[in-house]
């Protein structure tokens, strides 16, 4: 078996950003290892990084990885760095100076450390995607979990040849009478995300942030309605984040864009709190018979493991409406509800 | 690495400008493009790989401008696919034209076409019209194609081209003929970041954000689109954009904010007036501001800016 060259050249940052969640293919190690040897990126330390950027960064989350492994690989210090101005967002100016921290104590010839807040900084370390993900479902795969509600119908002008409908006519009147066109296929999904907010659901911020985010990025979505509302979906949904928005929960049902409509549920239902409330019940079953009346395709994502369900409201209302735990799986079967797949499985 | 290899086939520079009045072939003026060094080096390194190069940034910073540039200093033709949100992967490589052959068809039936339109008929290519990237690869030499806006299409379009884009080559169903690149196509995507692409898709392409100019970037671009004028209204107005832009900054962060082509198009109006008119024009309100804010917002702070002066 042949021996792997000793040093191959930036292989240690490869690995990291690979570890750090950046999906990279080893043909993207080699197309760096050729275009090192064609003369890219050699004149200076910039120039190497920019080369790494352009085969390897695809996305601002990317770039602030991306900026501190290359930095913590070559123990550069803020100060010493020039702006790379890609994409560059207060996060990594934190991030850089949060790498500086640790080196500070050691050299005496550093540059006076900046005042900085704790709490800003702790969270821009996280949105740097320093902190490894504890979500249980990464943006990536969520993303892909949303691709997969497509609903491709025929609308909008009819301009594509309907070959097998025109040929049948012709066959029937024996000449070429008449030219059948159909509208072209496109996705036309129609969905309204209810995200249950404040309170119990508190812990659970970043999960729904990602999962709106996701599912308003994807592009696949034809419509998307957000709307909020607390423990219970009742008489007025909101369209901000702190309730201030109202619309009538009848008007909201109306927008709901034909047939094709699907509703999503995100909320603990009881289970974070553990307790069993019988009005929160009662409610949550009339919203549901309410909705069912316009809505075809309901399915309800509960953060809570399933295991946590037993004993709590969450457990009575998975009794009515099909509900799953807030992974990667459960998501997927709760869009697979959503398509208008009968789920028959049991968990 | 003392042996360096710098063979590869063919290298942007960003040095060569078309001349004043030179037009491209369809009559349009060429205009001149003033790529950044980093830029440069994203395009070379594309062409080196065979890779196509993905290209966001703001609206009006030269993300579509930069291929036309490409294939002028280079000398190869150019084919630009504008994306459409109906269009279709495969339109771009060919489209065949059905509901033509039917009609022929029925006239053949009814005896009214001459010979040479009836062997027109029985032969399908002639029905086949190869699209930007689908002529690109059946070309002899090596093309620039552009892929305009990929975000407005459907998501499954970026999917639909990967099998063309790794293998440089498409197979033609209706007729079963298949059309291989002999040269690798130099690819250029734009986007304006509407929407995510999918992962596959970016991680066939090299990806570039193209940043906005510093001042003197900004002067030089400029002076170059406009030679022949003063040197202190370039400043002047220069200056002023600036100003505008990086108020705009400091306001928000989602909003749209004045760009590259928006100067160019204000300097072309400052730019008429006699040297000392522009001067004085730029030294107090704002001149010609419907040119570069777009929005109410911008508009109301300018006039406010105005009523306090």
């Amino acid at each position: 078996m042949k021996e792997v060259p000793a040093q191959l050249p930036l292989l240690e940052l490869f690995t990291m950003l690979r570890e750090a969640g950046i999906p990279l293919a080893i043909d993207d190690y080699i197309a760096l290892l050729q275009a090192l040897q064609a003369g890219f990126g050699l004149p200076d330390r910039q120039s190497l990084a920019r080369l790494c950027r352009l085969l390897w960064v695809k996305s601002p989350e990317d770039e602030a990885l991306f900026k501190y492994h290359f930095a913590h690989m070559f123990h550069t210090t803020h100060s010493a760095e020039t702006d790379e101005a890609t994409m560059s967002s207060q996060g990594e100016h934190q991030a850089d100076n949060l790498s500086t921290q640790p080196t500070a104590s050691n050299a005496s010839d550093q540059p006076p450390l900046l005042p900085i807040q704790l709490p800003n900084q702790v969270q821009s370390t996280w949105r740097a995607g320093l902190v490894p993900d504890y979500l249980p479902i990464s943006q990536r795969q969520m993303k892909q979990s949303w691709r997969h509600l497509n609903r491709p119908i025929r609308q909008g002008m009819p301009v594509e040849l309907d070959i097998n409908a025109t040929i049948r006519q012709a066959a029937v009147n024996g000449t070429l009478g008449e030219i059948f066109l159909v509208p072209p296929r496109s996705n036309r999904t129609s969905l309204l995300l209810l995200v249950d907010h404040g309170g119990s659901m508190a812990p659970f911020e970043p999960f729904n942030r990602r999962l709106i985010e996701t599912a308003l990025r994807g592009g696949r979505l034809g419509t998307i309605g957000v709307y909020y509302f607390h423990n219970t979906p009742i008489d007025y949904l909101y369209r901000d984040y702190f309730r201030q928005e109202a619309v009538p929960l009848p008007l909201v049902m109306a927008q709901a864009d034909g047939r094709q409509a699907g509703l999503l549920i995100f909320s603990d239902a009881g289970a974070a709190r553990g307790a069993t409330n019988g009005l929160r019940i009662a409610q949550t079953r009339d919203f549901l018979a309410q909705a069912r009346q316009v809505i075809k395709y309901i399915a309800w994502l509960n953060p809570m493991p399933r295991h946590r369900w037993a004993g709590s409201s969450a457990d009575a209302i998975a009794t009515i409406v099909p509900m799953f735990p807030g992974n990667r799986r459960g998501l997927d079967r709760a869009i697979d509800i959503l398509r208008g797949r009968f789920d028959s499985r049991e968990d | 690495m003392d042996e360096v290899l710098t063979f590869y086939p063919q290298r942007y520079t960003g040095t060569r400008q078309p001349a004043v009045d030179e037009s491209d072939s369809n009559g349009r003026p060429i205009r001149p493009y003033l790529p950044a060094p980093d830029l440069i080096e994203a395009v070379n390194l594309a062409i080196f790989l065979g890779r196509p190069l993905l290209l966001k940034g703001e609206p009006g910073c030269g993300k579509t401008q930069l291929a036309q540039a490409v294939a002028y200093e280079l000398g190869l033709p150019y084919y630009p696919w504008y994306v459409k949100s109906t269009s279709r992967a495969r339109d771009g490589l060919y489209t065949y034209d059905a509901v033509r052959r039917l009609r022929d068809a029925q006239l053949a039936a009814s005896g009214r076409l001459t010979e040479a339109e009836l062997d027109r008929v029985n032969n399908a290519d002639a029905y086949i019209r190869l699209g930007p990237l689908g002529q690109a690869f059946a070309s002899e030499q090596q093309c620039v194609v552009l892929i305009d806006e990929i975000d407005k299409a459907d998501i499954d379009f970026p999917n639909d081209l990967l099998l063309e884009l790794d293998e440089k080559r498409f197979v033609i169903e209706e007729t079963g003929s298949s059309v291989v690149a002999r040269q690798a196509p130099i690819i250029f995507v734009t986007s304006n970041d509407e929407k995510d692409l999918p992962d596959a898709f970016l991680r066939r392409c090299l990806f570039h954000y193209i940043t906005f100019p510093s001042s003197e970037q900004l002067a030089v671009i400029v002076e170059y689109h406009m030679p022949g004028v003063s040197p202190q209204v370039v400043q002047a107005a220069v200056q002023r954009f600036v100003e505008l832009r990086e108020q705009m900054v400091g306001r928000g962060d989602a909003r749209k904010r004045v760009s590259t082509s928006e100067l160019l198009d204000w300097f072309l109006i400052i730019r008429a007036a006699p040297e000392e008119t522009a001067l004085k024009l730029l030294q107090g309100r704002l001149p010609y501001p419907s040119v570069l804010l777009k929005s109410w917002e911008d508009h109301r702070h300018f006039l406010q800016e105005a009523g306090r002066s």
